[in-house]
């Protein structure tokens, strides 16, 4: 025999594993007979039909050009390879950070639902935002399986302060929720100074500089406190006013007129779908963002410690919340900041959006595990393919191959770090909870202590302008024709008109008319009085508050 | 004086200015009987004895009242002074229904409008009006 041949077929065997042709049982067996008798003749027959049939499969293009993951061990299956063996990763790998990146339709949502099904069985807990949709709440059948609780919590039913720093340094958080409001509402730099004085101000009246406080203001407290300081400068207070009023008629007092909220640290140990759908775009984006600040910090704060994964926090579209954005003084966001540091606090983040462009940068980098599905642009093909280390064989491969459901990872921990092609196994959906069940799944949480600001419960911001100014003497809206004739009533009251005519030098008919203004005006009333034993009966004018306060501010000028 | 500005400043004063410019004493506001807020006759004068109660009226509403006021301050004369005429038809349409249903009794009910009214106290007035009449009975005596 030809030693060469021998040894291009060892080298094709090994291709051949390489994807996956020996992963069976009489596969294993092969491998061990040819380890042990190399030149057995039924042995490479055996194996020289599965190289073939897999050199004719990528001859016609349907091998993909990916290895075989060696992915065997961990907690957590992400799916399938083509040969349809488990892809696994150890749990704790999640801390490291997790970013999926996939088009709409391409099967985002069933990865989340088929990873965070595996975690009704395991330990940590999970906090899932979903912007706009409903779906994750299809997790609650398989939680109540598990007897592990899920609650599926709307954002009006959420109990939400800002301002509340239970378990953290007061001025770190004051400046994270600064940074917060200005980037989320769109305020001026001068606002930041005047919202920062604003905090310092009612947190010291809470007394919360003392570290022992159990009651804190709210984000109403500092609208009403801008509110009252007159002296401020008028533009920043201004745009205060109206975009921080305009996100509390948003928010609502229900919602967030909570002195006393729910700490991050009690919901960590719980799992909550976050239900955002609905709620207005600041809303939407300070609420999250908000919860993640205070559990970082309240994590940092305890102390950076490479523990197990506690808490995995997954953002559907979450283009927003990780947007490339900087802060208003120009500098590194605290959220991209604190991503880099949370792998040592046991949390995991696994943003979700649906494409690379506008993420942000900072980030990224921070995210050991990738994951992309079928994108649209060139753009986030070139970043991605870079990202996990493509060949332009697979980078091309994955254009024009990858369908719903079907992934390309890259884990940047453990030993094996190149990029493979998995199968997200497609999954029964359950019917959706009823409302009854979601609001039962709320119990837990309201059951933790709160307290409510009960002069907000009613609370409008005001917008109109309040005018006020001292009265003024009254402006002579009547003729002079008119003041003459209310002058000489207030001046001799009862008086038939025939007095009048006389005292006003008018003829009868155009005393009748400016009589008959002055009544309809109501600065005088007329009776009719029988004066005389005989004839028609007189008409007598009475003058009315109105007429004796205008003939009284507008005296009779001298001639 | 409780009433507004038509009943006291068109009605009631130039009835006290008439009568005090005949020499009249005329009690305003006179009280019914004793107490804190009892209430009041417009108008009380003794005339040659006859006891005369004037009331001034813008409405039907309280004939009733100044009847039995009237009756209290036991005058022998009541005299209600209207603005108009044809409150004066109405008050004494009232009054007929009044006194139709009580007890007859001595007090005479006169209704008058203001203007009337001033002629009535200017005729009937005995200190002046006797001698008026006498002086018109002696000058028109042959």
């Amino acid at each position: 025999m030809n030693p060469e041949r021998y040894d291009k077929f060892f080298e094709r065997l090994g291709w051949a594993r390489a994807h996956g042709a020996l992963n069976d049982r009489l596969g294993r067996r092969l491998q061990r007979g040819l380890y042990t008798l190399p030149h057995d003749a039924l042995l490479r027959q055996l194996a020289e039909s599965r190289i073939r049939f897999l050199e004719q499969q990528a001859r016609a293009g349907r091998i993909p050009p990916f290895a075989q993951p060696a992915l065997l061990a961990g907690e957590l299956v992400l799916g399938q390879d083509l040969h349809s063996s488990p892809i696994r990763i150890a749990l704790n790998w999640l801390c490291s950070g997790l970013l999926t990146i996939a088009n709409s339709g391409a099967g985002k949502s069933h990865l989340v639902y088929f990873v965070l099904a595996q975690l009704a069985f395991l330990a940590p807990s999970v906090f899932l935002f979903e912007p706009y949709k409903l779906q994750s709440r299809l997790l609650l059948p398989v939680y109540q399986s598990s007897r592990k609780p899920l609650v599926i919590l709307p954002w009006q039913a959420w109990r939400w302060n800002l301002l509340q720093c239970l378990g953290t340094d007061p001025g770190q958080h004051s400046a994270m929720a600064v940074d917060l409001l200005v980037r989320t509402l769109g305020l001026p730099g001068r606002a930041a100074a005047i919202l920062r004085q604003g905090i310092y101000f009612l947190y010291s009246k809470f007394g919360v500089w003392g570290n022992d406080a159990q009651r804190f203001p709210t984000l109403f407290h500092l609208y009403e406190w801008t509110k009252s300081q007159r002296q401020l400068n008028a533009a920043s207070r201004d745009a205060i006013l109206d975009r921080l009023g305009a996100f509390l008629v948003s928010l609502t007092p229900a919602c967030g007129a909570w002195t006393r909220c729910w700490s991050p640290s009690e919901l960590s140990r719980h799992s909550i779908v976050f239900e955002m759908r609905g709620a207005s775009e600041p809303v939407r984006n300070l609420l999250p963002q908000s919860l993640l600040f205070s559990v970082f910090n309240a994590r940092i704060a305890q102390g950076l410690v490479n523990g197990p994964l506690e808490l995995l926090l997954v953002f559907e579209d979450a283009q927003r919340i990780f947007s490339d954005r900087v802060t208003a003084e120009g500098d590194i966001t605290a959220f991209d900041e604190a991503t880099g540091i949370v792998r040592g606090a046991g949390l995991g983040i696994w943003p979700i959006v649906q494409s690379s462009v506008g993420f942000s940068r900072r980030a990224r980098p921070n995210m050991a595990i990738r994951l992309f599905g079928r994108l649209g642009c060139h753009e986030d093909y070139i970043t991605l393919g870079a990202d996990c280390g493509l060949n332009p064989e697979q980078l091309d491969y994955v254009r024009y191959h990858l369908v719903p459901g079907m992934f390309v990872g890259q884990v940047g921990l453990g030993s094996y770090t190149r990029p493979f092609i998995f199968r997200v196994p497609l999954a029964r959906l359950p019917q959706p909870p009823t409302e009854e069940e979601i609001q039962e799944s709320q119990t837990p949480l309201r059951e933790l202590p709160t307290t409510f600001a009960d002069e907000f419960g009613d609370w409008t911001p005001q917008l109109v302008a309040e005018i006020s100014m001292a009265p003024t003497e009254t402006a002579p809206a009547l003729s002079e024709s008119e003041m003459r004739l209310l002058r000489a009533v207030v001046a001799h009251p009862g008086r038939p008109i025939s007095f009048y005519c006389l005292q006003t030098r008018l003829n009868g008919k155009r005393l009748a008319e400016i009589r008959k203004r002055l009544i309809g005006s109501g600065y005088i009333r007329e009776h009719s009085v029988a004066l005389r034993a005989r004839g028609r009966a007189s008409i007598v004018l009475e003058p009315l508050e109105p007429g004796l306060v205008a003939a009284r501010t507008n005296p009779e000028t001298p001639s | 004086m409780r009433g507004k500005f038509l009943h006291n400043r068109v009605m009631v004063a130039p009835l006290v200015l008439a009568l005090e410019r005949l020499g009249y004493a005329v009690s305003v506001e006179q009280p019914v009987r004793p107490g804190q807020r009892p209430p009041c006759a417009d108008m009380f004068l003794v005339v040659r004895g006859r006891r005369i109660v004037i009331e001034a009226e813008g409405s039907c509403a309280r004939i009733k009242n100044d009847l039995i006021k009237a009756r209290s301050l036991q005058a022998d004369l009541l005299l209600i002074v209207v603005p108009h005429a044809r409150l004066r038809l109405r008050v004494q349409t009232g009054l007929i229904q009044l006194i139709g249903r009580s007890h007859p009794d001595l007090l005479l009910v006169k209704v008058l409008t203001l203007g009337a009214a001033l002629r009535w106290i200017s005729d009937n007035c005995p200190l002046v009006a006797v001698r008026l009449v006498a002086a018109g009975r002696q000058s028109t005596t042959p």
